[in-house]
């Protein structure tokens, strides 16, 4: 099948993705104490209390997707958490991240950890100037 | 006629409700609940293996008789995220667009790469509804060569 891009059907919203020679450190679950993710990562980052949309790098529905590969400690633990400034339209990114993982989950009937955490490492690489914190860059 | 491949705008993904059997690909699912995190305001939505549409578009594609498509009904709830970004934000009545076509010769069909496919008939309705964040393709299908 040979395939053909057209365009968004009525006008759309371009992304513009900045080319980056270097990589972001690979993404990694850690051990939340608890399921409340707001609390974990505004714990962790207090001054951005109320300024960012908090999201899971690898998607909560991977839990219902590809039940037993990854747990809800690993889920809601703060390795696994991203934040996404208010003002930097948080749910036209978050649409476009839905998305790329959507295409995974096309791709992928099953899947191992390393795989989701491979997926969600470019998700970051495409992503990281929008987060706060910004992710590490590799060394 | 044409035939396109559409990504539509994904909002959400399948809800603590959602029966569904994974050990199958796609995936089969006998009862749906979509979960938004998200609406942008698209009238078509997916959620891998899952598609669905507002009351009005499902009005509008009901009474034209496509072929490839049936509808259902789905659970819709807001999640946690949703609620951060919009604060009291309305949402559509949505139902369920249970895709059951061949690709390429159906109105509405799924690939054999798990995309949906569209007529171009189908694809002129569409755009006279919110569409924005629905990306458009067109599909060609090579038929291999023979001897």
């Amino acid at each position: 099948m040979n395939k053909k891009r057209v365009s968004p059907l009525t006008g759309g919203n371009v992304i513009t993705i900045p080319k980056n020679k270097r990589s972001v450190k690979m993404a990694e679950f850690g051990h939340a104490s608890t399921a409340n993710y707001k609390k974990t990562f505004f714990e962790a980052h207090p001054d951005l209390e109320g300024k960012v949309i908090v999201h899971h790098t690898v998607e909560q529905q991977v839990l219902t997707r590809y039940p037993g590969i990854v747990t809800e400690e690993e889920m809601h633990s703060l390795e696994n958490l991203r934040g996404i400034p208010h003002e930097l339209n948080s749910d036209l990114h978050l649409s476009r991240i839905r998305k790329e993982w959507n295409r995974f989950y096309k791709e992928n009937q099953r899947v191992t950890k390393d795989q989701l955490l491979k997926k969600a490492t470019e998700i970051d690489e495409k992503y990281t100037h929008l987060y706060k914190p910004p992710k590490e860059w590799k060394l | 006629m044409k035939f396109y491949i559409l990504e539509p705008e994904v909002a959400g993904g399948p809800g603590a409700d959602t029966e569904m059997d994974a050990t199958v690909h796609p995936p089969r699912v006998h009862k749906l609940h979509y979960e938004l995190d998200g609406w942008m305001g698209d009238d078509l939505l997916e959620s891998f293996p899952c598609y669905i549409v507002t009351e009005r578009l499902m009005l509008e594609l009901g009474k034209r008789g496509f072929s490839g498509c049936e509808f259902g009904n789905v659970e819709i709830t807001k999640s946690e995220q949703f609620a951060d970004l919009y604060v009291g934000k309305n949402i559509s009545e949505f139902r369920w667009l249970k895709v059951n076509g061949e690709a390429g010769t159906d109105d509405l069909g799924i690939s054999d790469d798990n995309m949906l496919v569209v007529s171009e008939r189908v694809l002129k309705i569409l755009s006279q509804f919110q569409s924005d964040h629905c990306d458009v393709e067109e599909y060609v299908e090579l038929l291999a060569a023979s001897g």
